[in-house]
């Protein structure tokens, strides 16, 4: 069981599909909040939505080098995407969540230990 | 909307995206997506497709083929080649192996997972498609096979494909990002539009409708696949073949690295065909066991994303693929063009060199290797006065060791012979290391004794002086076993020029302290088991046969050959020719000498620019070498490449000098190729290297490449063996092992180790049956260089100055001399992800006092300049170094390849031995002046 810091912009958004899969998760709709949180929590990794998300890595990173961070798109953009891969997310995944699809991610992204991360692409 | 109208039209938008990312756009694919039909077609649907991210894509990809012109297409197959045959400067990689970890290195876990599925499948690829499972097309060729039987009424495929397609999206997600990034042409740039537009699409449609509600993304699936239908699409699968192909057995394969000229012995463990590691080889002489990190990480050099794939040939600048046949008879016809002694043949590594030499020495082409880029200043000296270039210390035994201008912790050539060496240190012999850098051999030693470059020579005559002086001498030795001691004794003791050649001398010359001096060479000549041992630290720089001539003389008049802890005279055995009974060896054609150096006679290429200006050479055929960043000032050598009228690359990867040419062909690398090899460190053996696997993706061995165009030139029946096992039959006829026993063990002994072996043989050289590279004419060590003498060359060892023009002064005051490291092996490892990790760039090596009056501080850019050119590289103020010397590590600076990748900003480094003179070497072997550059270095402010 990984503790996930989640950050959606959207109130609406739910993430019980996160814990569905036996995870803690703590979301957040304000990215300073979810700074905030990260600063003083255990935190494994972070799901992050949108734009704001793939602005809100640089802070987590500040806080450990290695923070490791999935980023989801509800409409994908691909220079939004290519912006994202150079702060070396675990994954870049599209929105809906699907369960199986994130799953396979953390699973993934966690089993590779704590200290290391994807690598990042200059795009 | 029916379940299998979906299937259908997804079947045709995978189909359509496996195609154009499988090979080169076809020309009929391409003129179908420029008719009006499907413009008209493409465009309304762009503008009736409900999603914004598909209408995107769709848009892009009408404007795009909506403005190709008649020379698009061509222009696209210059762009396939950069982007996917790594031709380019920014690859897409488009691999799965890749994305995984965005970790450079192929043939990773999403292979075989790929594999499996296929297997669950009853399906297999096609073994003439020659890119790995995971490649982006094979996956979209399977979804659209799955599409194409759920479509035909099979809807048990649903879930598999379903399920595939989630969990291979991530990736092809990034595929498009990075597609985007680095096409130049637009046309790929839309496909990745289109491509992420129809990702998500997709995406959108495999989850329940009430989740994305309102749209409806299977409405804009059919809307598209109906557009796409009126291309020429495969109907049937064509990546994939039915059945299944069960994993290949796992096996352990003994073989030999490659990666540096060590040739340590090597298990390599495939899985299912596919190389998962690779580790020492018990018992081998060479690397005893032990592996270094080169060849230790030999699978990311395999399998490193940056090999080149397929033939490529240059047309308007660019680089488009070819077949083997088109490169191989292009390559055979310009060259029938010209004349055969002014096209030169380079080899840079000696793989199966037996056959390619053959093939070019009987077209008369002149030939040079690597040596006379290495160290053949050493070579012309202990070739001619001993009987091999380098006789190894037998540091197991030794209590002394001396060591100038040559980091052997690092430079190993053995790891056996490494590890022994760090234990005599351990057990307290002691290890003397005279180098102007604090090189990793100088940091273990027990005294690092800093030298001005160039100057050894002053220094090892100055050691003889006090020894001969003293009388410490082995006298025994010297009557029996050495020639020309008495016009020695008279040089050193400065009776025929009348300079002694004292401590007091040297130490003016060199830096080194007199004292210094006089106390190492009476600790020297009194040890009792001892050697000293020069390389490459002596050989780039202008008295290097003179400074090795000298330094071997320590080890001549203390007779330390074949003693105890003293140099091993080498007695490797001969392999017999390649050619046997009723098979004839292509006879030798004549070419042309081209340098006139003072002792060697073949091809210095440093002086490349010269000899094609002068009208020596209009062409070469290079072979796993890269002239650009290795044969002297990068400027010169890149111009006289460019003036060249012919030239062709056969290379694994994407060098520096293979971009320069009008063909390049992939080579196969090392474990994809096999040899039989003798060797010898303290004992001999023969040595086997394994195709421990198949060749990838179009790449061929040098054996082949050359067969093919022997062929060609109507030479068939010079090159006669049905396969290369025949040749290597004929090679160990007569010698003390099998084919059989080689593939079982990887090597077998010939030779055990023996002491004072030439008083058994009567000769310092060894009898007959057994090779060197060298040979003394007297059979005993030469004091006086026959050769020199042959030639009118002064035969004995003294310092000389260096040329005036090279030598420091107020403007540029500095030596700078290149190293090297011990992650990397010239300039042929900087494409293998682990070791760049490990060692990713290089600084300039400064003196902290210089760099304090220079006000540089660690990590600023500073400009290095020479009279002959410039470099900007990040600065390493350290104590290691002496003051007046700069230093940088060697073998980086590559345009393509994960140094020239924009995606990996954090690798790349600089080549300052690029500076050095035009047409410049040091006057008796040719070798470039890497360690002996004059220059100034400025920080560069911002």
């Amino acid at each position: 069981m990984a503790q996930i810091l989640a950050y959606d912009p959207n109130p609406d958004m739910h993430w019980e599909v996160v814990t569905s899969l036996g995870h803690d998760v703590v979301s957040f709709n304000d990215p300073g909040e979810t700074i905030d949180y990260a600063q003083d929590n255990r935190v494994d990794i972070a799901l992050l939505v949108g734009s704001e998300g793939i602005d809100m890595i640089k802070p987590l990173r500040e806080i450990s080098p290695n923070f490791k961070a999935v980023l989801f798109c509800d409409a994908p953009e691909i220079m939004e995407i290519r912006r994202a891969l150079r702060w070396a997310p675990c994954s870049v995944l599209f929105m809906p969540i699907v369960k199986e699809e994130l799953d396979a991610c953390l699973k993934r992204a966690l089993l590779k230990g704590k200290s290391t991360i994807k690598g990042r692409l200059n795009l | 909307m029916e379940a299998k109208e979906l299937a259908a039209a997804k079947f045709t938008i995978q189909r359509f995206l496996a195609t154009v990312f499988a090979d080169e756009i076809s020309p009929e694919l391409f003129k179908a997506m420029k008719t009006d039909t499907f413009l008209r077609s493409l465009k309304k649907a762009s503008e009736t497709l409900y999603s914004k991210e598909m209408t995107r894509g769709a848009r892009a990809l009408f404007d795009y083929m909506d403005g190709a012109g008649v020379d698009t297409h061509k222009e696209l197959t210059f762009e396939y080649a950069d982007l996917f045959l790594n031709a380019g400067k920014s690859p897409v990689l488009p691999y799965e192996s890749f994305y995984i970890d965005r970790e450079p290195t192929l043939y990773g876990e999403p292979l075989f997972q790929m594999r499996e599925f296929l297997r669950k499948q009853q399906l297999h690829k096609d073994p003439d498609y020659p890119e790995p499972e995971d490649h982006i097309a094979v996956e979209f060729d399977f979804l659209a096979e799955m599409n194409r039987r759920e479509a035909s009424g099979d809807l048990s495929v649903a879930d598999i494909r379903a399920d595939f397609g989630r969990r291979h999206m991530a990736w092809r997600t990034e595929f498009c990002a990075v597609l985007h990034y680095s096409d130049t042409s637009g046309f790929y740039q839309a496909l990745a539009e289109f491509t992420i537009g129809y990702l998500f699409l997709a995406h959108l449609a495999s989850v329940p409708p009430e989740e994305v509600f309102p749209s409806d993304p299977t409405a804009d699936l059919v809307a598209l696949g109906n557009v796409l239908a009126a291309l020429p699409l495969a109907a049937e699968s064509f990546l994939l073949k039915p059945g299944t192909i069960d994993p290949a057995p796992a096996r352990t394969i003994p073989t030999h690295c490659y990666a540096c000229g060590a040739l340590c012995g090597m298990t390599a463990k495939t899985r299912d065909g596919v190389l998962m590691s690779t580790a020492g080889l018990q018992g081998d002489i060479k690397g005893g066991g032990r592996l270094c990190i080169k060849g230790g990480n030999a699978k990311h050099h395999v399998y490193s994303a940056y090999r080149l794939k397929a033939p490529l040939i240059k047309e308007n600048g660019r680089f488009r693929k070819a077949s083997w046949d088109e490169a191989l008879d292009k390559v055979v016809t310009d060259f029938k063009a010209y004349d055969p002694t002014k096209i030169g043949y380079m080899r840079g590594n000696d793989f199966a060199n037996w056959v390619h030499e053959a093939l070019f020495d009987h077209l008369g082409c002149p030939k040079t290797t690597h040596r006379p880029m290495c160290d053949n200043a050493n070579r012309m000296a202990n070739e001619h006065n001993l009987s091999d270039k380098r006789p190894w210390i037998n540091y197991q035994e030794a209590d002394y060791i001396l060591h100038f201008g040559m980091n052997e912790v690092i430079t190993s050539y053995g790891q056996r012979k490494t590890a022994q060496l760090k234990a005599a240190v351990d057990r307290g012999a002691k290890l003397v290391v005279l180098d102007p850098r604090r090189s990793e051999t100088a940091a273990l030693a027990t005294e690092w004794i800093p030298i001005k470059p160039s100057t050894d020579a002053a220094v090892a005559l100055a050691m003889c002086h006090v020894i001969i002086k003293n009388g410490l001498y082995d006298k025994e030795f010297v009557s029996n076993w050495t020639s020309g001691f008495e016009d020695f004794k008279k040089r050193v003791m400065g009776e025929d020029d009348d300079l002694p050649k004292t401590p007091l001398w040297a130490s003016r010359i060199s830096g080194v302290p007199a004292e210094t001096i006089e106390r190492i060479a009476l600790e020297f000549a009194k040890a009792t088991a001892k050697g000293a041992m020069s390389w490459t630290g002596l050989a780039q720089v202008p008295n290097g046969m003179y400074a090795t001539a000298a330094l071997q003389a320590l080890n001549a008049l203390c007779g330390t050959f074949d003693a105890p802890g003293g140099p091993s005279l080498p007695f490797k055995r001969k392999l017999k020719p390649a050619w046997g009974e009723g098979q004839e060896k292509p006879p030798k054609g004549s070419a042309p000498k081209l340098d006139k150096l003072r002792m060697w006679a073949g091809w210095a290429p440093a002086y490349l620019l010269d000899d094609v200006e002068s009208g020596k050479l209009d062409g070469m055929i290079c072979y796993f070498g890269d002239p650009v960043l290795s044969w002297g000032n990068q400027a010169a050598i890149t111009e006289a490449i460019e003036k060249m009228k012919f030239k062709v690359c056969i290379d694994a990867f994407m060098c520096d000098t293979a971009l320069l040419c009008d063909v390049v062909l992939p080579d196969s690398t090392w474990l994809e190729q096999s040899q039989i090899k003798p060797d010898w460190l303290y004992e001999a053996q023969i040595s086997y290297w394994a195709e421990v696997v198949t060749p990838l993706f179009e790449s061929k061995p040098m054996y082949w490449i050359t067969m093919e165009l022997a062929r060609r030139m109507g030479l068939e029946k010079h090159f006669p063996w049905k396969n290369i096992e025949e040749a290597f039959a004929n090679q160990l006829r007569g010698l003390p092992c099998t084919l059989d026993q080689l593939k079982e063990q990887g090597y077998v002994v010939t030779d055990q180790a023996a002491y004072y072996k030439y008083k058994e043989w009567g000769s310092l050289n060894p009898p007959d049956g057994y090779g060197s590279s060298g040979n003394t004419k007297t059979g005993k060590y030469n004091f006086v260089n026959p050769v020199a003498q042959e030639k009118g060359v002064d035969p004995l060892p003294n310092h000389h100055d260096g040329p005036p023009d090279l030598a420091t002064d107020a403007t540029y005051p500095f030596h700078f001399g290149n190293f090297r490291v011990f992650g990397h092996e010239h300039s042929s490892t900087f494409n293998d992800y682990s070791l760049m990790k490990a060692n990713g760039t290089n600084a300039l090596w400064i003196n902290k006092m210089d760099a304090h009056d220079l006000q540089i501080e660690e990590g600023d850019l500073v400009r290095l300049k020479s009279p002959w050119g410039e470099v900007e590289i990040k600065a390493h103020p350290t104590w290691d170094i002496m003051p007046g010397i700069l230093g940088a590590a060697g073998g980086f600076g590559h345009k393509r390849g994960l140094e020239g990748d924009p995606k990996f900003p954090q690798f790349g480094g600089k080549n300052p031995p690029g500076i050095q003179k035009p047409n410049m070497t040091e006057d008796m072997g040719g070798t470039p002046l890497l360690k002996y550059i004059k220059t100034r270095v400025e920080k560069i402010t911002t």
